[in-house]
């Protein structure tokens, strides 16, 4: 149990490292890809470990999965769209509306 | 039947719902005939519906009232099963329900409670509607096709199956406030009467004076309801519930009793158009005929006498008195007034006014009974008169100058004897129904002033006798006696008339039998309603009896049996008579009167002209200033009118939303390290606090 939540909390913080310093929205992408996987080991541990949990963790896992599939799919899109409109997928670019 | 069985106070809930229910079937069927654009001419079913639809209601009505006395002779042992069988309700809104008593704190009952009173009252208003109905048949049959209006230079579409749905609605109003058992529901269906003839005043609202007329009674009443509403919240204060039945052994006194009786009273007057606010009822006759009918006699002006007579016994006796006094002076000033008028729809209006100021003066001398039967027989002879002079207005062609007729007996006789017996009814010429309830008022007020003085409600109610008797008789001489005044006068409208048709339909006519019929049928009321055996005797009536049952508060003294008042109002009428006659017969009648006195009366003793000065022309110069005032201001950014106010608003909400925008810096970077630390700082306050 413990070593899952480690790997986990080691994941997330990739994720998080990943999405700080990424300038290339393709990279962010793929930092959140690990954020979610390290809630997903989360929900996979407690499903083996806890027993009040163990149908729901894993459903909770599937259900993510297909979050992270819809969510990638819209992003690369809007991804897709920025680069026809401004050439680049560089984050720093997207700043038509800062105040 | 066993719905009835149980209940028999149904007959009168569904007399009174039925034609609220034609009302909606009106409305629909005219919104999808305007939706589907038709020029359809069918709409004259519309009024036929409406007809029949009222005459269920009156026979409804007619089986429970004699249901209900068949109950009052069998079973007056036991009130308890009369209070089932006649009266139901339950609490259409609770508030704050007690969980174990099950008694809410508030609750706003819906029901209706059926009396002699409300029997008798359902029945009137139901007869009259019905006959009124009919007459509208004839006499709105100009709006079945497209409509050019004269007065107001338009062309329209006929409005038939509008007034149909109008007036239904009207009197579906009128019957819910007589059976309402409650104070509040009373009020609702109050409002709803007052916006029925707003709409119904206003119905030719193209034209200027009809729109105004609608305003000015629709304004009216809301100063008298504003009374009405405080009464209610006080009386809600003493009572903790709506209901008015009479409590035995209730003390009335306190100023809040003062103030109960007095907003009680004050809804009376705006509705019964009594002194101040009488302005309104003349005014009021921009509507068509037959609105006036049914304004005048059965629905509007009766529930204003109709509540004050409900509330009697929660009146104390300083409130009584104020009754008394502003019903002999609107009944004397209206009376002044009538006499001078040319509009015979005016005279009939002042008349009303007149009437119903004796009503509220003897009501205001405890005289419940005496005031009551007087409401029942006038509705039926204003009903008649009304619709008679709406018959003549129908044969002259909207003509409704008095002056401008004369002759007329021998062109629409039918008409003119029907007429002819409203005035007698009205003037109180023996065993006509005037005569009975005219004498009891009058012993009543004899009584009164025999055991307490107040001199001048005597006289006054006397005065009033002759000036009655003289305006009647000369509205009728003027209208129907000699002969035809329309040539001698310099009259454009029927000349052109004359010469655009020839003589083919437009001469004068009688009206068409859907007209006379309502007529005949009304002067045989006006007639016979009061009589009881033996006739002659003016206190035998048995209309008199069964309401001297229905009285709230029996008093020691039985009622009068002298005939002094009876014989003195005889005289005073006869005079009334004579002056009308010698002065038809010299001639000086059908001149129009000048003077001082007769322009103040011409002018209706100026009441609409100070109010203009005292009400209106104030509130339009404060306003205009104000306005003024902020638009001067509102360049310079002066936080404390009320456009800077707005202003400033919308300022502030601009310069705080400036302030913030430099947040939203556009770097994504910055936003994730501001989410981090505000994790890791959200983290470091639990780990300090745990």
């Amino acid at each position: 149990m413990t070593a899952c939540l480690t790997l986990s909390a080691l994941l997330f913080g990739c994720g998080v490292f990943c999405i700080a310093t990424k300038r290339n929205a393709v990279g962010i992408l793929m930092g959140i890809e690990l954020v979610l996987n390290a809630a997903n080991i989360n929900f996979v541990a407690t499903a083996r470990y806890v027993p009040s949990f163990r149908l729901e963790g894993q459903v909770f896992a599937v259900m993510v999965i297909v979050l992270a599939a819809a969510e990638a799919a819209v992003a690369l899109a809007i991804i897709l769209n920025f680069y026809n409109n401004r050439g680049s997928v560089d984050v720093d670019d997207a700043n038509q509306m800062k105040g | 039947m066993s719905w009835f069985d149980d209940h028999p106070g149904r007959m009168f809930l569904v007399s009174a719902t039925l034609p609220l229910a034609m009302a909606v079937i009106l409305f629909v069927l005219g919104t999808i005939r305007k939706l589907s654009k038709t020029e359809s001419p069918a709409v004259a079913t519309a009024g036929l519906a409406a007809v029949i639809t009222m005459a269920l209601a009156a026979a409804c009505s007619i089986t429970g009232t004699l249901w209900l006395f068949n109950d009052l002779a069998t079973m007056s042992q036991m009130p308890q099963a009369m209070a089932h069988r006649w009266s139901e309700s339950f609490d259409f809104l609770r508030i704050s329900n007690n969980p174990k008593t099950q008694s809410p704190r508030l609750a706003i009952p819906l029901g209706y409670t059926i009396d002699r009173l409300t029997a008798l009252m359902m029945c009137m208003v139901t007869i009259i509607g019905t006959l009124i109905f009919t007459f509208s048949l004839g006499y709105m049959s100009d709006e079945r096709k497209r409509v050019h209006d004269h007065a107001a230079h338009v062309e329209r579409r006929g409005r038939f199956a509008r007034f149909y749905f109008y007036m239904l609605l009207f009197a579906f109003s009128m019957l819910q406030l007589l059976i309402a058992d409650n104070l509040l529901q009373i009020f609702a269906c109050w409002e709803l009467v007052g916006t029925c003839s707003f709409f119904l005043i206003g119905f030719y609202y193209e034209r200027k004076s009809a729109s105004t007329a609608a305003n000015k009674a629709f304004i009216m009443n809301r100063i008298g309801d504003a009374g009405f509403l405080i009464a209610l919240f006080v009386g809600f204060c003493e009572f903790n519930s709506f209901r008015f039945d009479h409590r035995p052994g209730l003390a009335l006194f306190g100023t809040n009793w003062i103030i109960f009786g007095l907003g009680i009273f004050a809804g009376c007057v705006g509705k019964s158009a009594q002194f101040p606010l009488q302005t309104w009822l003349p005014d009021a006759m921009e509507g068509p005929t037959p609105v006036s009918a049914l304004i005048h006699a059965a629905t509007m002006v009766a529930g204003g006498v109709y509540l004050c007579a409900r509330c009697l016994p929660l009146f104390t006796p300083d409130v009584m008195l104020v009754v008394a006094y502003t019903g002999a002076i609107t009944m004397f000033i209206s009376a002044l007034t009538a006499c001078v008028q040319t509009d015979i729809k005016r005279v009939l209006a002042f008349s009303t006014c007149s009437q119903l100021g004796l009503m509220f003066l003897v009501l205001g001398l405890g005289g419940w009974s005496a005031g009551l039967f007087h409401l029942l027989t006038h509705a039926f002879f204003k009903a008649l008169l009304f619709l008679a002079a709406g018959s003549v207005i129908y044969g002259l062609h909207h003509e409704q100058n008095l002056l401008k007729m004369g002759g007329l007996r021998r062109k629409m006789p039918i008409t003119a004897y029907t007429m002819l017996i409203g005035v007698c009814a009205i003037i109180g010429v023996p065993l006509f129904s005037g005569w009975y309830s005219k004498d009891t008022i009058l012993s009543e007020v004899l009584d009164y002033y025999k055991q307490h003085g107040h001199p001048v409600l005597l006289i006054l109610s006397f005065f009033t006798v002759v000036l009655t008797a003289y305006y009647m008789v000369r509205l009728w001489l003027l209208a129907f006696a000699g002969s035809s005044r329309a040539g001698s006068v310099s009259d454009r409208h029927a000349s052109t008339v004359a010469h655009a048709s020839g003589s083919s339909g437009h001469e004068i006519h009688e009206s068409p039998p859907v007209m006379t019929v309502p007529l005949l049928i009304l002067a045989a009321f006006s007639i016979g309603i009061a009589w009881g055996w033996p006739v002659w005797d003016a206190h035998a009536s048995y209309l008199l009896h069964i309401l001297h049952d229905a009285e709230p508060f029996r008093r020691i003294a039985p009622p009068a049996t002298d005939h002094t008042a009876g014989i003195a109002a005889a005289i005073c009428m006869l005079l009334g008579v004579g002056i009308a006659v010698y002065r038809f017969n010299t001639g000086t009648l059908a001149k129009p009167s000048h003077g001082v006195i007769a322009g103040i009366l011409q002018h209706r003793f100026y009441f609409d002209t100070l109010y203009r000065w005292l009400f209106t022309k104030p509130v339009i110069v404060i306003s205009r200033g104000f306005g003024a005032f902020d638009k001067n201001n509102a360049d310079r950014k002066q936080d404390f009118t009320l456009d800077g106010l707005l202003t400033s608003t919308g300022t502030l909400t601009g310069s705080v939303g400036r302030a913030l925008a430099p947040l939203q810096s556009g770097s994504l970077r910055g936003y994730i390290a501001a989410l981090g630390l505000t994790v890791v700082a959200g983290l470091a306050i639990l780990w300090a606090l745990y």
